[in-house]
């Protein structure tokens, strides 16, 4: 045969013909938005298959105008500018383009849904991810608002933040009668790697909001633990995804998929994902994420559980039936939280199936009736649990048909009853009660956790993070009754640190029966004149992670007996005008506005980091309060150096003058993957001295002042040395400050609860103590912070601690202003002043960050620590030449309270970081909660965590009271610093 | 005794190659008086090296040489990208088989039967299934003593259906191949190609379109073993610069039909991410065996180039 070379060329062409006859084809037949460069097209409508009728249904979406229009509710975040999406049965709110929030680097993520004109708005934020780095998540460019037949609807297109070749586009659409939002969310992977795509809607929600429900063995509201390196290990497959709130009023939320028939995601404290499972997209190729998210009343899971059986029913033809029956709840208790009395989880198995083995279905809650019901898949046996104070008290199998069931009667009806009333000096005021096991038995019956997902409590009251009472607590301001397992109770009452603590002991609960408590408090003469107490980090319901409402909080401020708040909401400027005004609480409490910055979106901070990163948090107040602005009156504070942040929040209002910067818990924890603290993500070397120069390291960002910014990121007033009433962090905040003073960077030490609930801190413990002319009744917020700034100051979660310099009769006090003038007779007062049921153990002078001497003989025990006696511990006089040399430059504090807690520094960064948790008198490696092999170096990480003192080996005594109203912490207070400059050229410390 | 000799002789110690192929290189023109396909006689395999960074053997330069020959290969990709969380590993398994259906022209194919795509991320992915395969031709449109020069052109046909969900990936490479019989059991090679791909989807056709140039050299010293070391660039796919990379093979035969050959590519320069692509391939020559190379047995072995040929 002889070769034509004409046929072989043609043989070659015919084959480059074919291949573009075929992309030209396909080409004919585009969808959407998924070329990524059509500024015309539009997202289709996603779920297709799913179908509503009602009468005289209706559609809408509009930039909102006036906050009016849009729905309310505990976390509604609305602004105008944002988008308002509704029908007959829902309201949405999608933040606009230029209002990011929280994980969003741009706008266009769900911000409120809740059903029609209930206000019940419990969703923090939703933005559609594709993994968990920041440049994963959408970064929306245009949006486009879309109305058609019965249709109304808003598409957002842009691309991954950071990632331009990788196109995303989400449309949000309601139609008349649905009771949710239709999402279709696009994405095509135009880079020229295959990636990695978990395509999802991540949830931005503090660990005590929302709580996630997946249907798998063993889950419902338990969740693989994962850390950032095996995130893939806590990814859970389940039909669909339910969110329910845990505070009322509330609104549950639930997320089922149009296109796959499962659905993929993890649950962790602060971050929840609904999405697609993983998988690999490679170059060219796109995906395509429809799903329903339903809006349902209510903090029950089955509330929105019976919505997407209903969608599934449509979508992929799955019977559901109908289970129901009665949990009868006494009436007397009927004011309560319904959810901690009687809470019925539905799971696939039998009671021989071990738990884990079980695959829950749902959870539902008796309505006012006792009437209970839910939907669940027919033809299977089902375990039911009954959860009454977080303890399952009944449990019953039921084999479930074709049909509809009835599962009977179950009983949680044997709860006792405890009416609590309070007064102090003798009149009804605002007190926080603590109820205690009385003893070990009562501890074991009655330790219970809510739904398996909160913080254990003994007894379990209510939802340890929404509304009184919680967990143990209550707030009480009038009789007050709470429901609760019966056993023995110790029951004491708080009025802060400087009253008296009411207890009642052994009291006798019996199941049915109703025992009334008076507990009263006098207020004790503590506090100097001259002196505000101040909580000067507090969180209510603007912040993502706190549920408690406003008028809890408030009434948590009056019973811990605080007198200056700084508000200071994650991302959000706080404030509880509405709160305060009904509890006629003005004359009592002096709030100013402030925010938390909360570093969320990763970022490298400086050009060869390892790993991108976030800034920590700060505090910043007073702010201008905006109920208008999508921040309340804040900045955005994300990817932006400590030093633009602080310009972005003095271009919003914040006063540089005479506000105040508070560095918030510097040296801490990653909280899924983001330093909480400053420091910490710095790694700040507490072993050298400070960095002066920027070199393009992460320490030496410490005082680096970044290009175009109005300050440093050093320029801050305040740190926090207190941060928590658990103590858990003190040494290492301690340390730091102390470090600082060392070398002459001098600023303001401050304690602060950082209470998010009633739960996680007592509000109040710890405090920051200002010496100031200002007074809440006439309450000057410009003299306030200027003491706070001059270091006028102290630390406190009993103790109180005067300390002063008396030099030729003309006395000193700490103060950021050196003293440069001493004689030889210059004279150290300390004074101690303390409800006698704050311990105070020892008293320590420390001199440029040694101590130097120990008081403890001197020190005076009130013989009855209930009583009103004893306050007055310490008040002593000593030479200050004994412990401050007469020359160079030097630093003192006092601090009064226990003995510290023993802390090694295993990392060897100059910080406390581990305590000895095994308790063999020794801190080493076998004390550190995440090494499991010995290292072999002297110095290693992780390290941590600090023990947590012992509690009391009785319940009786001081320890014990202080405990009871002092969860983890222990006696502990200080001054800020008194410096000494008597070579009069300005305060430069000892040196590192 | 040549020089060529000696080498015949010489221990191939790993750190020596590159000396060899430089002394190959400057002895080849002189010594030569082989034909550029006279080794092709048995089922060594020749041409370029076969492992490639992109699917589908996307810009793969193919053997100016053809032959009957069925193979069975296995190779895979590695990408670690620290900085930006990322890694990547590709392996999959390919059967491929090439025929001579004229002295000059060879048809040839793949068929990647198995592919497995790891997507290494804080949330990995992984996908396995069906992969690519191509068909192409190759024309040898100027034989000389020395020279061979063919074009060739494949399409890879949207079969990856393992890996892809809603995308059927197609591709195109144009190229113009070169053989060059330098020395008695020294042989270059090289090739010019034209590539392009494109997604038949609903979404983008994501067109990309760029040029690969590999040039290299085949040393074989004795009838079981080859040395192979190519540079390969490619441009205009990815980046102004996709990639430099260096490729080598070390290539067995039992001197009658079969043939191994373990090839690895190493990027060094532009945009692209991988480190290393490496291949495994056993190969056998159908037909009938020719033990003496330049005298075809038959079949459809294929013939001398003679002085005559050409267009």
């Amino acid at each position: 045969m002889r070769f034509d070379p004409v046929v072989g060329c043609r043989t070659i062409w015919a084959l480059a013909a074919v291949l573009l006859l075929t992309a030209g084809t396909m080409g004919c037949e585009k969808e959407g938005c998924l070329t990524g460069d059509d500024p015309e097209c539009i997202v289709p409508s996603p779920c297709l298959d799913l179908a509503y009728t009602c009468s005289g249904g209706e559609v809408d979406v509009a930039v909102v105008s006036d906050m009016a229009e849009l729905p309310g509710g505990w976390a509604s975040l609305g602004a105008p500018g944002d988008i308002l999406l509704s029908n007959d049965r829902v309201e949405a709110v999608i933040d606009a383009l230029d209002h990011p929030h929280y994980l969003g680097p741009t706008g266009g993520g769900l911000l409120d849904l809740t059903t029609a004109g209930a206000d019940a708005d419990s969703m923090r934020h939703i933005v559609q991810v594709t993994g968990v780095l920041p440049e994963e998540a959408a970064y929306y460019t245009d949006m486009r608002l879309i109305t058609e037949d019965g249709i109304a609807a808003v598409q957002f297109r842009g691309h991954l933040a950071g990632r331009p070749d990788v196109p995303i586009a989400t449309r949000y659409e309601v139609r008349s009668c649905e009771p949710g939002v239709r999402i279709r969310t696009e994405i095509v992977n135009l880079e020229p790697d295959p990636m990695s795509l978990f395509l999802a809607d991540g949830f931005y929600d503090g660990g005590r909001g929302l709580l996630p429900f997946t249907v798998s063995t063993g889950t419902g509201f338990e969740h693989p633990s994962f850390g950032l390196s095996t995130l893939a290990d806590g990814i859970t497959e389940t039909p669909y995804f339910i969110w329910a709130s845990a505070q009322e009023p509330a609104t549950t939320y639930g997320s089922v998929a149009c296109n796959e028939e499962s659905m993929s995601g993890f649950n962790s404290e602060n971050v929840n994902t609904a999405g697609l499972a993983p998988r690999v997209l490679m170059p060219g190729d796109y995906a395509v994420f429809e799903r329903f998210m339903a809006a349902a009343d209510g903090p029950a899971v089955s509330a929105a559980t019976d919505l997407l059986l209903e969608a599934r029913q449509q979508l992929f033809d799955e019977a559901f039936v109908t289970l129901s029956g009665r949990i009868p709840l006494d009436v007397s208790g009927d004011h309560l939280d319904v959810k901690t009395r009687a809470a019925l989880l539905i799971s696939e198995g039998t009671l021989d199936t071990p738990r884990e083995d079980r695959i829950p279905w749902t959870q539902a809650l008796p309505d006012a009736d006792g009437d209970v019901s839910a939907r669940v898949p027919p033809d299977r046996i089902y375990v039911l649990e009954l959860e009454s104070h977080g303890v399952i008290v009944a449990e019953q199998q039921i084999e479930v048909g074709a049909g509809d069931a009835d599962f009977g009667e179950m009983d949680a009806s044997g709860s006792g009853y405890m009416t609590l009333d309070a007064t102090l000096d003798g009149v009804q005021d605002h007190v926080q009660v603590f109820v205690h096991p009385a003893d070990d038995a009562t501890e074991e019956a009655v330790r219970g956790m809510m739904f398996d997902h909160f913080t254990e409590c003994a007894p379990l009251l209510g939802n340890p993070f929404g509304e009184s009472p919680a967990c143990n607590r209550v707030l009480v301001d009038g009789p007050v009754t709470v429901e609760l397992l019966p056993g023995v109770y110790d029951v004491f009452a708080t009025a802060g640190p400087f009253a008296t603590l009411a207890a009642e002991r052994d009291v006798l609960v019996s199941a049915g029966d109703e025992v009334s408590l008076l507990l009263e408090l006098e207020t004790l003469a503590v506090l100097p004149d001259g002196v505000l107490s101040a909580d000067l980090h507090v969180h209510g319901n603007e912040s993502f992670d706190s549920e408690i409402p406003h008028d809890d909080r408030v009434r948590a401020f009056l019973a811990s007996g605080i007198d200056v708040i700084a508000a200071t909401g994650h991302f959000v400027a706080g404030r509880y005008d509405d709160a305060i005004a009904d509890l006629a609480a003005e004359d009592r409490l002096a709030v100013m506005t402030g925010v938390e910055t909360t570093g969320s979106i990763l970022f490298k901070m400086v050009e060869d980091a390892e790993y991108p990163q976030v800034i920590g948090h700060w505090n910043l107040w007073p702010l201008p309060y905006d109920p208008e602005g999508p921040y309340r009156g804040a900045a955005w504070d994300q990817l932006m150096l400590p030093g633009e942040m602080f310009t972005a929040m003095a271009d919003a209002g914040w006063p540089e003058d005479s506000g105040i910067i508070q560095m918030n818990h510097p040296i801490s924890y990653l909280e899924f993957g983001r330093d909480l603290g400053w420091v910490s993500a710095l790694g700040l070397d507490g072993t050298q001295p400070l960095p002066t120069e920027f070199d393009g390291t992460l320490p030496s960002l410490f005082q680096y002042q970044p290009p175009g910014a109005d300050f440093a990121n050093s320029d801050f007033h305040a740190q926090e040395v207190m941060n928590g009433t658990n103590n858990d962090y003190l040494l290492a905040f301690r340390a730091l400050w102390f470090y600082e003073l060392d070398q002459g960077f001098v600023r303001t030490g401050t304690a602060n609860s950082d209470s998010h609930s009633m739960t996680d801190n007592v509000l109040g413990t710890p405090r920051t103590l200002v010496w100031t002319d200002s007074t809440v009744l006439d309450f000057d917020a410009v003299e306030f912070n200027a003491a706070v700034r001059a270091g006028k100051a102290a630390g406190t979660n009993g103790p109180v601690l005067q300390v002063s310099v008396l030099d030729e009769d003309m006395p000193y006090y700490p103060s950021s202003t050196p003293l440069d003038q001493l004689g030889p007779s210059a004279t150290l007062l300390i004074r101690i002043d303390a409800a006698p049921w704050v311990p105070v153990d020892e008293v320590r002078i420390v001199v440029d960050g040694i101590v130097v001497e120990t008081l403890t003989e001197e020190l005076v025990h009130p013989a009855d620590p209930l009583g009103v006696d004893g306050i007055e511990r310490l008040d002593v006089e000593l030479l200050l030449s004994d412990y401050v040399p007469s020359s160079g430059d030097h630093w003192l504090v006092v601090e009064a309270g226990h003995a510290l807690e023993e802390a090694a520094d295993l990392d060897c960064n100059g910080f406390p970081d581990t305590g000895d948790n095994n308790g063999d008198g020794t801190i080493d490696w076998l004390d550190v909660e995440d090494i499991e092999e010995d290292p072999e170096q002297d110095c290693f990480s992780p390290v941590g965590p600090f023990k947590e003192p012992p509690p009391p080996e009785t319940r009786e005594g001081p320890d014990y009271l202080f405990r009871t109203v002092t969860p983890g912490g222990y006696p502990f207070a200080y001054t800020n610093p008194l410096l000494f400059d008597p070579d009069r050229d300005g305060f430069e410390g000892v040196g590192p | 005794m040549s020089a060529l000799h000696d080498l015949h002789r010489t221990s191939l110690s790993a750190a020596r190659p590159l000396g060899l192929l430089m002394l190959c290189l400057a002895l080849g023109p002189a010594s030569a008086g082989a034909g550029p396909c006279e080794d092709a006689g048995d089922g060594m395999p020749t041409g370029p090296v076969i492992a490639g960074l992109l699917d589908g053997n996307l810009g793969a330069a193919h053997r100016a040489c053809g032959r009957n020959e069925v193979g069975l290969d296995v190779g895979g990709l590695l990408l670690v990208d620290m900085p930006n969380f990322y890694g990547r590993l590709s392996a999959g398994g390919s059967l491929d088989g090439s025929a001579m259906v004229h002295p000059r022209v060879e048809l040839f194919g793949r068929l990647e039967f198995l592919r497995f795509e790891n997507v290494i991320t804080p949330i990995p992915a992984t996908a396995l299934g069906l992969g690519f395969t191509s068909v192409g031709v190759g024309w040898q449109v100027l034989r000389k003593d020395k020279v061979v020069l063919g074009l060739n052109g494949k399409t890879v046909l949207p079969t990856a259906a393992g890996i892809y969900d809603n995308a059927w990936p197609i591709g195109l490479d144009l190229g113009l191949a070169l053989q060059v019989a330098a020395a008695r059991g020294v042989h270059l090679h090289g090739q010019a190609s034209f590539l392009g791909s494109a997604v038949a989807s609903k979404g983008p056709a994501f067109p990309r379109a760029g040029g690969a140039v590999t040039f290299g050299t085949e040393l074989r010293p004795g009838k079981a073993f080859a040395f192979v070391l190519d540079l390969y660039g490619s441009f205009g796919y990815r980046g102004p610069l996709d990639a430099l990379a260096v490729a080598f093979a070390l290539r067995f035969s039992d001197g009658k039909r079969f043939g191994f050959e373990l090839g690895g590519m190493i990027p060094f320069a532009g945009t692209e991410r991988a480190m290393v692509a490496v291949d495994l391939r056993a190969s056998i020559r159908l037909g009938k065996y020719s033990p003496h190379p330049g005298k075809p047995a038959g079949g459809t072995a294929e013939p001398q180039p003679a002085s005559s040929a050409g267009l």
